[in-house]
């Protein structure tokens, strides 16, 4: 029964899948293309080099958003294009059904962070370091596998879950944007969205992952 | 005006015709009109003078202990507002204790001719000038104090009150505002972009390089430990002792290729034995403070034993080499830290809050 969801979910999402293997994989090769020999080179070559890096380092966590983003909202679309009588007609209680299709966004998830992995061994193959800094290609896609999963997992979550729950987030986040303008008009110096940012992004909050460093090639 | 007097009365000669009684009465009137011309022209002058030495009359702004006295020209809400804010940004940047500013009185623009701050009883405080700028057209200007003024001058003169060690290693403008993300571009700079050797063993992941490119221990003989031969040859043309090396005996022998007469020659120079220039010392300290706090770093400023490693170290309880591998992190990412923890950990409170979503999808029902 996994397969056919599977390849049910597959109709929905390949394209999406590929485009985003296909960026994952670009990304850490970007690095090398700003040189490759980097140990005989000079210091402030060297210098040159780490900025472009971290430049290149920017990319992947929002690539990693991008992965989660989709993924989690066309797991669910065939569902809502066919108003659920697909899953309905299944015999299969809704909790294996949605883990099922839980399951098999994950695997598509994997793909754009194997490609990352990929790329990231390719390019730190291709490029003879200096003492001192560093490459971490297993760390860079692990990270990135595991970003763009609990992205996926959050959203997953949300876009299937009940209409009152759905109702609530969007209320929430509704309320946040209204009381953001409200103290806007009062002149008040304060912003719930920015600070509730701020408490997703900075570690304990679920999202911290998205932040922080992300580079390749790290001193 | 006095000039155009002095030409009436000069032409006021007799004319041939005119009887000697109209003469002396035109005469007079002339000279009336001279001397009132003459009053007015001595009251302008008074007004005029009187007019500039009102604006220097001295206006005394108090704040937390701290005495800015500046004249009236400059608006006391812009300068009670200079002085709050220049003992903030002390007080937030550290290294200026607050009591010190209790010691001195601020002066800037006031009329000082008959001992001005001692007949308001600063005479037995250390009196210090600053700057007050004038803005606006000449025939309208305006002055006013700057609260980076204030803190300027208190962080120069705390600086100077300070042993041989800070005063020698603290550069210009260590306590503030300038240690933001522009600074740590100016200190990852300095520190790729210099021909010194020990910034390529510090760039390299040496920490004794980095120490002794920050200069932070108390080197035997500094420029001999902290600059190699070569490095010291290579300083001379872009320095300004390049004219003074090929006049000497020591400075040829430099030129020639001899490592001691380069040491030499330098030592005897005024030439700095810091390798890190004012950014990367800023930098050290700036990112000290983001570690451990304003109050660290006064600590470590007030610290009068040892190194400045050691006065740093003991100021914030922490290894030597960790902080300054911290710092070269700090540097060569232009602000970065580096990761406390592992990706897992980053991970575990997103996956947690995913699973949790997960397990009430699973159990709740499409309505």
């Amino acid at each position: 029964m996994f397969k056919q969801v599977l390849v049910a979910q597959w109709q929905t999402s390949k394209l999406a899948v590929g485009l985003l293997t296909l960026l994952s994989f670009c990304i850490p090769l970007l690095a090398v293309l700003y040189g490759g020999d980097l140990a005989g080179a000079g210091r402030e070559r060297v210098g040159d080099w780490l900025i472009a890096a971290d430049r290149v380092a920017q990319f992947p966590p929002f690539i990693a958003l991008l992965v989660g983003l989709l993924l989690g909202t066309l797991a669910w679309s065939a569902d809502l294009a066919g108003r659920h009588v697909y899953a309905l007609s299944l015999p299969l209680p809704r909790g294996l059904y949605v883990s099922m299709r839980f399951g098999a966004g994950a695997l598509f998830a994997t793909i754009p962070g194997a490609a990352m992995g990929l790329s990231s061994g390719i390019a730190t193959l291709a490029v003879s370091l200096p003492p001192g800094i560093h490459a971490y290609p297993v760390e860079m896609a692990l990270r990135f596998w595991l970003a763009s999963l609990t992205v996926f997992a959050i959203i997953f979550a949300i876009a299937g879950g009940t209409r009152r729950g759905q109702v609530i987030t969007i209320s929430v986040i509704g309320a946040a944007i209204t009381l953001d303008v409200v103290f806007l008009l009062f002149g008040v110096d304060y912003s719930v969205t920015a600070e509730a940012l701020l408490l997703l992004t900075n570690w304990p909050g679920p999202l911290s992952l998205l932040t922080g460093r992300w580079a390749l090639f790290d001193v | 005006m006095l000039a155009l007097a002095a030409l009436l009365v000069v032409s006021a000669t007799p004319v041939r015709g005119q009887s000697p009684e109209e003469t002396d009465r035109r005469e007079r009137r002339l000279l009336a009109r001279a001397e009132s011309l003459l009053a007015q022209e001595e009251a302008r002058v008074v007004a005029k003078k009187e007019a500039f030495w009102s604006r220097l009359r001295p206006r005394v702004i108090q704040s937390r202990g701290a005495t800015l006295v500046v004249g009236e020209a400059v608006p006391a809400s812009d300068a009670q507002r200079a002085l709050d804010s220049g003992l903030t940004l002390l007080r937030t940047f550290g290294a200026v204790p607050e009591q010190f500013a209790g010691r001195l009185v601020l002066y800037g623009m006031v009329d000082t001719r008959r001992d001005t701050l001692s007949r308001l009883g600063f005479g037995s405080r250390r009196l210090l000038l600053v700057d007050v700028s004038q803005a606006g057209p000449d025939s309208s200007p305006s002055w006013s104090v700057s609260a980076d003024a204030v803190a300027r001058a208190l962080a120069v003169e705390y600086r100077d009150s300070l042993d041989v060690d800070w005063r020698h290693w603290l550069p210009y403008g260590y306590a503030v505002p300038h240690w933001t993300r522009a600074n740590t571009w100016g200190a990852f700079q300095e520190l790729t972009r210099s021909p010194l050797s020990v910034a390529g063993r510090c760039v390299a992941g040496e920490v004794a390089g980095c120490r002794l490119w920050l200069a932070i221990d108390r080197d035997t003989e500094p420029f001999a430990d902290r600059f190699t031969g070569a490095d010291l040859r290579n300083l001379l043309p872009k320095s300004s002792l390049s004219n003074a090396a090929s006049a000497s005996e020591v400075g040829d022998a430099c030129i020639e290729g001899i490592d001691a007469a380069c040491v030499s020659f330098f030592r005897a120079r005024s030439f700095s034995d810091i390798p890190a220039p004012e950014a990367s010392r800023r930098g050290l300290l700036g990112h000290f403070r983001s570690l451990y706090g304003a109050d660290a770093v006064e600590r470590a400023v007030a610290d009068t034993v040892g190194s400045i490693a050691q006065r740093l170290v003991r100021a914030a309880g922490v290894n030597e080499d960790s902080l300054v591998m911290n710092w070269r992190y700090w540097t060569l990412t232009r602000g970065g830290h580096p990761r406390e923890r592992s990706t897992a950990a980053d991970a575990a409170p997103g996956l947690v809050l995913a699973v949790v979503l997960l397990a009430l999808v699973v159990r709740g029902r499409r309505s």
